[in-house]
């Protein structure tokens, strides 16, 4: 399939539905990961479940320790040996991945189907190889298109992020910062994904530079249609890139709203806690703080779990709450209990 | 005299020799390159500027780490000699350091206790002091019950906590300047407020000067009063903090504000407008203003051939820019 056909494909179907009537791309339903310790079992995932809508970026936000990268390499079954507990259903394109084998996960889904950009922009590349190479790897490696096609696809992805061609045939240590994360995203969009995770992608970079990363990414979800998962714990950037906004915290997703709404007005305590913990520039607000820390995730609380820090607990949070619907957002806390 | 101020740079210049083959003088590297600037006592600035702008440099210069090749430091009413031992001793015991990683600044196998002590070793408190120190500077940065906390390891500590710990350590010798190496970029955004606070408490208690350095400024503009910001080894604007967020004159501090995004659901499907390049080369600076090659309003004939001095547009408002001849 050439990557020409694929782009208009992509346009074509945006066209057909721009509100996105048809199904989700991917869903995620009751995704729990634990891992194994010498301290005991982490539960670094707890029964996360979303729907990310074509076309759409969905942002999931949260501090350190949240198990915001688990989920990431959770939905992409990118996991470590230590792994205790992995169930739930990763629904792409209405299939049940994760009743795939592990062969067939890594030849049809991970990088075809979904494709991620890594924290570590810095290191995630190879020192000794060239940028074209790497970039046209994942095409290389599958056999499925002849060593020409793969290098001219790469070309049409470098000019995509915004590199020049000249650049494929330079080392990793031959670029500046913002390049080489545009030549790892270059990497994650060869193959056409239908959706890219992207973890921390501009944490280690100038504001300039991620600011113009941002421009990229928001010209390349117009232009092609994808669906992004943007992982991030840096709020300000985190409201360029969403349209919907997942807030976790302890393992757990705490809220899911629109991003016009999040951002103006979130629901669950912590959200809004965290919220006015960002210091921003032109609006006049004194920044706060939280109070206390994350409980660990070796053994959790067995009520709320943002109960111990909470400015407005009351007795029902000694319980877990489920998750409320609150017109089109979902809350996991008990002051959003109806009736 | 004015006996109010910490610290005084006129004209400092810091290269760094090249050499090929080890031998031959290949060029310098301009890392600071003529900043000038007055601290007072009990006042924060924060040095804004990218990475590669020099401000690392220009922090270690102040903490007598890096050797100032040109210009003049003057550190609370003393002309440093970077020549003379004992001033840079004098030195590094009047200015506190807070590093940016607080976990890779602490050894992780010394507990809390031993890490606070290797300063007043090596600075010679004699030892019946020391306990004593320790014990102040663990409650100053509220790391209560002090009992609890001497005996842990750095790993033990949350993030907020290992960065307080590093704050009691730049404290403990009592300086009169801190300098934080940004201070808050490793932390979880619900603590680093906490952290800032508690910077901004110790600044007021103990009457310090306290520089920041770092590329994010809607973070410590509540915790600062003036803010520099460096561009290509100079200070290209230098004035009180709102000022600079309100009224930005250098072409330049107006597109990093620009970059800087605040956390509005407006962003999405906003583009930025950011200017194509990068920062110049420290070795061979572009003649003229460092920024015309990226500026938008660069005046033909003027930014490109000549260096722009300080203008002072509005008062106590200075920026190296031609626009306000």
């Amino acid at each position: 399939m050439t990557s020409m056909r694929r782009q208009k494909q992509a346009t074509a179907e945006r066209g057909r539905s721009p509100d996105g009537t048809e199904g989700p791309v991917l869903k995620v339903e009751d995704l729990t990961l634990y891992f194994r310790s010498i301290a005991g079992v982490v539960q670094a995932v707890e029964g996360v479940s979303f729907e990310l809508t074509r076309g759409r970026s969905l942002t999931i936000i949260g501090e350190s320790g949240c198990g915001k990268t688990s989920l990431a390499r959770a939905v992409l079954r990118l996991l470590p040996k230590n792994v205790h507990t992995y169930r739930g259903r990763v629904i792409l394109n209405g299939v049940d991945v994760m009743k795939f084998g592990e062969e067939r996960f890594r030849k049809e889904v991970r990088w075809r189907k979904m494709s991620m950009v890594s924290q570590a922009a810095m290191n995630a590349l190879n020192p000794v190889l060239k940028v074209g190479y790497q970039v046209a790897e994942p095409l290389l490696l599958d056999h499925r298109m002849g060593k020409k096609d793969a290098y001219r696809r790469a070309r049409e992805v470098f000019s995509l992020v915004g590199i020049p061609e000249a650049f494929m045939e330079r080392y990793s240590f031959e670029l500046s910062g913002g390049m080489r994360q545009r030549a790892i995203l270059a990497m994650a969009l060869i193959t056409d994904p239908d959706i890219i995770i992207l973890d921390e992608p501009t944490s280690a970079l100038d504001v300039l530079t991620q600011a113009n990363i941002m421009n990229t990414l928001k010209k390349i979800k117009q232009d092609l249609g994808l669906s992004f998962m943007l992982i991030t714990h840096d709020i300000a950037t985190s409201s360029e890139l969403a349209d919907e906004v997942i807030c976790m915290y302890a393992g757990q997703l705490v809220e899911h709203s629109d991003g016009q709404r999040f951002y103006r007005e979130p629901l669950h305590p912590y959200s809004q806690k965290l919220m006015a913990s960002v210091p921003t520039l032109r609006i006049e607000k004194k920044p706060e703080f939280i109070p206390g820390r994350p409980p660990s995730l070796l053994n959790p609380p067995t009520g709320c779990r943002f109960a111990d820090r909470c400015h407005r607990r009351f007795e029902r949070c000694d319980e877990e709450p489920p998750l409320f619907e609150h017109g089109e957002e979902t809350v996991k806390c008990w002051l959003y209990e109806k009736g | 005299m004015d006996n109010n101020k910490v610290l005084s740079l006129k004209g400092v210049r810091t290269y760094f020799e090249l050499k090929r083959w080890g031998f031959l003088h290949a060029g310098y590297v301009r890392a600071v390159d003529g900043v000038s600037f007055d601290l007072s006592r009990g006042e924060a600035v924060t040095i804004v500027g990218e990475s590669g702008s020099g401000k690392t440099t220009l922090l270690r210069t102040i903490l007598g780490l890096a050797k100032m090749t040109d210009g003049e430091m003057i550190f609370g009413g003393r002309k440093l000699d970077y020549n003379n031992s004992q001033d840079l001793t004098w030195l590094r015991w009047q200015v506190g350091f807070v590093q940016q990683d607080p976990y890779g600044a602490t050894a992780p196998f010394m507990n809390v206790h031993r890490i606070l002590s290797e300063p007043l070793i090596v600075n010679k408190v004699p030892k019946h002091e020391r306990g004593q120190r320790i014990r102040e500077a663990l409650e100053e940065v509220r790391l209560i019950p002090v009992d609890d906390f001497l005996h842990k390891f750095p790993h033990m500590l949350s993030g907020g906590q290992q960065q307080r710990l590093v704050v009691a350590r730049a404290l403990l010798l009592r300086p009169m300047l801190i300098v934080a190496d940004e201070p808050v970029s490793m932390l979880d955004a619900s603590v680093r407020v906490e952290v800032l606070e508690l910077m901004a408490k110790i600044q007021k208690d103990y009457n310090l000067g306290v520089i920041y350095i770092t590329h994010d400024l809607s973070s410590v503009r509540y915790f600062s009063q003036r803010a520099f910001v460096m561009y290509a080894a100079k200070l290209v604007e230098k004035a009180d903090v709102n000022e600079i967020v309100n009224n930005p004159l250098h072409p330049y501090t107006q597109v990093l504000l620009n970059a800087i995004p605040d956390p509005e659901p407006e962003n999405v499907g906003r583009f930025k407008d950011i200017p194509a390049g990068e920062p110049p080369s420290l070795i061979k600076p572009p003649p003229g203003c460092r920024f015309h090659p990226r500026c938008s309003r660069k005046i033909e004939g003027l930014c490109d051939t000549e260096e722009p001095p300080e203008f002072e547009p509005r008062p106590n408002h200075f920026t190296e820019c031609w626009l306000y001849k």
